[in-house]
């Protein structure tokens, strides 16, 4: 089985749309990355659940509310979480006990296939949600769930904010 | 199956194989051919069932039987799935591989499309010549509705109440993911589940055929899309588990 390499760049780039978390009814956002950076810039580095302190500062930057706790921005990011090609960090970012941010914080893939793979994109399609019910067709083919790859991550953050 | 302005009505509805099966024309069809069609699924269902201990494909697998104690009309259909089989995972170069799955010989990726497509054969034989059979999203078609090909919507990964894309088919699509049942999925080279693409797409003549592939391009990504890009008539459409969209350039891509 030959394996492939994504861009790291345009893959979290390109993450940009609304994620279903099939275990809540919670509809997750997904910002892009570059969006991401500038709204909630905790040190990824520490351990989110000892960082109120840190959290402050990262609410502040989004210039939203700073003092109420039950509105203070916090984020975690994930365990590795395995998936077919590689691992995968997620972190979140909640208020309260709201989510209002879920990025991919790291994405390593194993062995390079990227100039095939890049042959194959439909970059266009990457920006496209098509909503039912105002579309003509005759039939729907698909799969409903999240990647659980990405829903374990999701869910193994908001462990580590106290959150689950 | 949500409805859409415009669309050609569901002429009937089967409970059968864990799913629904829809038959649509824009026609009106005749009921020796719905009949036979609805005796096909179930057929495959008795036959195929993994979930039933005691069904032909079940006793089989346990190797409490062989080919030749079965009944005579199960085993023919049975060996006419594992040929198919064998056909799918040389398409696949092994991403789909029934003979890996734990508890023994498993063609449950290729049965439902190959049950459809024969629903929709025994249709298209009775003389209904615009006929969709869609068995959970597995779908076969011949002709078209009113108004032009037969349009599928492919649903969106991340939201179930909408369609990452609209395709037109003239001969089958499936799709295949990790989700609607989690864990159905086996990569054959690790034996353990597979995680590597949100949403697996494929369009070409044989649904059964289309079916396995799709469940290969789950398993096996970018390099199953490449093989099916060298398979003339066959087409794929891949969102990658990082929200990636890949697709042969046959794909037919259709405006919403």
């Amino acid at each position: 089985m030959q394996r492939y390499q994504l861009v790291l760049g345009g893959t979290v780039a390109g993450i940009a749309g609304v994620l279903a978390f099939p275990t809540h009814s919670t509809k997750l956002v997904i910002p892009s990355a570059r969006a991401s950076a500038t709204t909630s810039t905790s040190p990824t580095t520490s351990a989110a659940p000892a960082s109120k302190s840190s959290a402050a500062s990262s609410s502040s930057t989004k210039s939203t509310t700073t003092t109420a706790p039950a509105s203070t921005t916090r984020s975690a990011t994930s365990a590795d979480e395995q998936f077919r090609y590689g691992d995968v960090e997620v972190k979140v970012t909640v208020t309260g006990s709201k989510i209002t941010g879920v990025t991919i914080a790291a994405l390593n893939e194993t062995d390079g296939r990227s100039a095939e793979i890049d042959n194959y994109a439909v970059p266009q399609l990457e920006q496209q949600v098509i909503s039912a019910g105002s579309v003509n067709i005759n039939g729907v083919s698909g799969a409903t769930f999240t990647s659980q790859a990405f829903v374990d991550a999701v869910a193994n953050a908001l462990q580590k904010l106290g959150i689950s | 199956m949500s409805a859409a302005t415009g669309t050609t009505p569901i002429t009937h509805l089967e409970a059968v194989m864990g799913t629904v099966v829809g038959f649509t024309s824009p026609d009106p069809l005749p009921a020796d051919g719905i009949a036979e069609a609805v005796r096909r699924l179930h057929e495959a269902d008795r036959v195929f069932t993994t979930w039933d201990p005691t069904s032909p494909m079940s006793r089989l697998r346990a190797g409490q039987v062989t080919l030749d104690q079965l009944d005579a009309a199960d085993a023919a259909l049975i060996a006419t799935v594992l040929d198919r089989c064998e056909v799918a995972r040389g398409m696949t170069g092994g991403s789909f591989d029934p003979w890996s799955m734990p508890g023994g010989v498993d063609p449950t990726g290729l049965v439902k499309g190959w049950a459809a497509s024969r629903a929709r054969h025994a249709l298209t034989d009775a003389g209904a010549a615009n006929v969709m059979v869609n068995a959970g999203g597995d779908i076969a078609v011949s002709g078209r509705p009113a108004g032009g090909p037969w349009r599928v919507g492919i649903r969106h990964p991340a939201q179930p109440d909408a369609y990452a894309a609209v395709i037109e088919v003239t001969g089958a699509v499936a799709t295949s993911g990790d989700y609607e049942r989690p864990g159905q999925l086996i990569d054959p080279a690790t034996g353990r589940t597979a995680r590597v693409a949100a949403s697996a797409t494929v369009t070409g003549p044989d649904l059964d055929l289309v079916d396995a592939l799709a469940t290969g391009l789950a398993v096996g990504g970018a390099p199953v899309l490449a093989a099916i890009d060298r398979l003339a008539g066959y087409d794929g459409y891949l969102i990658t588990d990082d929200g990636r969209h890949l697709a042969t350039p046959g794909m037919r891509f259709v405006a919403p």
